[in-house]
């Protein structure tokens, strides 16, 4: 009998010792449940060449220190709620860069846009006009001043690979801070690269940019009760009162937030208010201009572009701040805005878009 | 009870003794998976000081990489896998067909059929980048660079448009020589009947392993990609089934035509979140 116990014991602790083991194993696999519902297809932006994988993926090339005076650089991102929006949908909110650049001698070309952007802007906050020697004039100390802080950076990494190789040298770390050592070499040389072409790369094609909308948030996609909407050609999508249209983000179709498009039509508006600009009547509603036709003996309300110029208590809280040239503008989708009003009371000025 | 007492003895010692071994044959096959990747370390004869990076394995990319660069034109064809960890932490793998097609110095058309159907294209003409999605029928225009190198770099960086396989296409893929912090030759290795060298290498933030077809066309012909630093260390996984090395090519097929009723939609870009500059309200 004992005999039997003391085997049956054995196997337990036998068995039991397989099991523990076991457990260690999968332990080191990791685990990790399904929650259901849909599934991510998206790698993100992080699965990259194997060239470029020294570099700090989370880097932005419109670092500040190279143009901060450029694009607008950073802008703040308001709150937004994501709660219509199922979990692949979720509000992507990251730092982006727009643009690199190249460095060509296309200074004529420049000049001939810049004085087109001169004709169409037109800010009536401050009213003023600038000019395009003054514009040149600015250019070119900007253009000096970057020279010179691009010289500076390349001198203190100069500097700091110098001092590096120096060490690796006297310390003998080994082949593996060596080989470190090329590799952030590689960065630098990356970094140094974007930094020296995006000005004026950009200079090149900050026309281009009339086409871009920088907004708060982009959504893999749309779980809301949404419905399609056909405006003119274009195909756009609302859930309530919000519109949607489609745009590429990190190489991929995704959604965003838009401002009602010109030419939606609707039978009655919300909380409107009229305003008369140059005798023509506008009607606003949740910062969207419409004007009041009748067809087949009804009123519809159609979106209009606003009036330049028109001063409104408030803009769309997902605006994004943006900076051109020195001067700070808030961008929602097509429509610029500049603060106007004093401290106690801010108002909002629309204006002709900077780009 | 003498003799019970002795059996019980030999049972208890037989059963540590197994015990034993079960416990010190289970952390040599754990051990023996973690070594896998310094067997080839112990075999080698040379590194190079400059990388760490076995010589015969740099010999080989070497050779891959300069066969690849000297190409005029290329085409090449393959099946590619991508995992995408969930935020549950679980893995899924997605798969695709490609076909890249390549005029040195400064064109490019791409196409991709992704496992859900969808195709997704790319051209590049040497000034403008289109990527265009069929279901979808949109498409966007990119002003880019004049060289494949500056305008892979401009999307990979700038607009956050990683293409894991574009490290075939640069013109210059030297940088690929100097990104190992070390290499492995691994061994012979048969992709179906080809005869290949299995080299394996370790960077920053990714490790990477290369297939290359042996003879006298050193192509890559399978690629997998690791990003160790990645939750869930996700990976990119590339078999190149078929290279044309002389294709004939029109620059048509690097010009992007709008299909009927293809819509043009902007691309954007995000802003920092940057609460201390304060929101538009």
């Amino acid at each position: 009998m004992k005999i039997k116990y003391i085997l049956k014991c054995a196997l337990v602790f036998w068995l039991m010792s397989l099991f523990l083991a076991t457990d260690m194993v999968d332990a080191r696999g990791g685990g990790g449940g399904g929650r259901g519902g849909g599934f991510s297809r998206s790698s993100g932006s992080q699965m990259g060449s194997i060239r470029n994988s020294g570099m700090d993926r989370s880097r932005s090339y419109d670092s500040s220190r190279s143009r901060p005076e450029r694009t607008g650089g950073e802008s703040a991102v308001g709150d937004r709620s994501t709660d219509r929006f199922d979990s692949r949908g979720e509000g992507i909110q990251q730092r982006q860069d727009t643009s690199a650049g190249r460095q060509t001698d296309r200074q004529d070309t420049r000049t001939d846009r810049e004085s087109e952007r001169q004709n169409t802007r037109t800010d009536r906050q401050d009213g003023r006009t600038e000019k395009r020697d003054e514009g040149q004039a600015t250019r070119d100390e900007k253009q000096t001043e970057r020279q010179t802080t691009r010289e500076e950076k390349q001198g203190e990494r100069q500097a700091s690979r110098g001092e590096r190789q120096d060490r690796i040298k006297d310390s003998n770390l080994g082949e593996y801070t060596a080989a470190r050592a090329i590799q952030e070499d590689r960065q630098d040389f990356i970094g140094d690269m974007y930094d020296d072409y995006y000005d004026e790369w950009y200079d090149d094609h900050w026309h281009y940019y009339d086409m871009h909308y920088t907004p708060a948030n982009v959504y893999v996609g749309l779980s809301c009760n949404h419905v399609v909407v056909q405006v003119g050609n274009v195909t756009y999508y609302q859930c309530g009162s919000v519109w949607y249209d489609r745009v590429y983000y990190q190489g991929e179709v995704h959604y965003v937030e838009i401002s009602t498009p010109k030419g939606a039509e609707a039978k009655e508006l919300k909380d409107a208010t009229t305003l008369e600009v140059s005798g023509k009547t506008y009607y606003i509603s949740n910062h969207t201009f419409y004007e009041r036709i009748k067809r087949e003996g009804q009123y519809l309300y159609v979106v209009v572009d606003p009036p330049l110029g028109t001063e409104v208590a408030s803009i769309p809280k997902d605006a994004v701040e943006i900076k051109v040239e020195g001067a700070t503008y808030y961008q929602y989708d097509k429509v610029f805005y500049r603060k106007a009003g004093d401290p106690e009371q801010t108002t909002y000025v629309i204006v002709a878009s900077p780009f | 009870m003498k003799r019970i007492k002795k059996i019980s003895f030999i049972m208890l010692a037989l059963v540590a003794v197994v015990g034993l071994l079960d416990f010190a044959i289970r952390p040599t096959v754990i051990a023996g998976s973690a070594n896998a990747g310094k067997i080839d370390q112990t075999k080698q004869t040379a590194v190079d000081s400059s990388t760490g990076v076995d010589e015969q394995a740099l010999a080989i990319l070497k050779k891959a990489t300069s066969y690849l660069t000297g190409l005029n034109q290329f085409r090449l064809k393959g099946l590619a896998a991508i995992d995408v960890v969930q935020d549950s932490g679980q893995k899924l793998q997605f798969g695709s067909t490609a076909e890249v097609t390549v005029k040195r110095p400064n064109r490019i058309y791409a196409s991709r059929t992704l496992d859900e159907g969808d195709v997704r294209r790319f051209w590049y003409d040497g000034a403008v980048a289109t990527l265009y999605e069929e279901s979808s029928n949109v498409y966007t225009k990119i002003p880019v660079f004049d060289t494949i190198d500056e305008t892979l770099d401009y999307l990979e960086t700038v607009f956050k448009d990683p293409r894991p396989l574009a490290d075939l296409l640069y013109n210059d893929l030297s940088p690929l020589l100097k990104v190992p912090l070390s290499g492995s030759y691994v061994g012979e290795s048969y992709l179906g009947v080809t005869a290949c060298d299995h080299l394996a290498f370790r960077g920053k933030s990714l490790d990477w392993q290369f297939w290359v077809e042996r003879g006298e066309k050193p192509l890559i012909r399978k690629v997998v990609i690791t990003y160790k630093e990645l939750p869930g260390e996700p990976q990119f996984v590339a078999h190149l089934v078929e290279w044309d090395t002389q294709p004939e090519l029109s620059d048509a097929i690097f010009q992007f035509s709008p299909p009927e009723g293809a819509r043009q939609i902007r691309f954007v870009t995000l802003r920092k979140n940057d609460s201390e500059k304060g929101g538009a309200q």
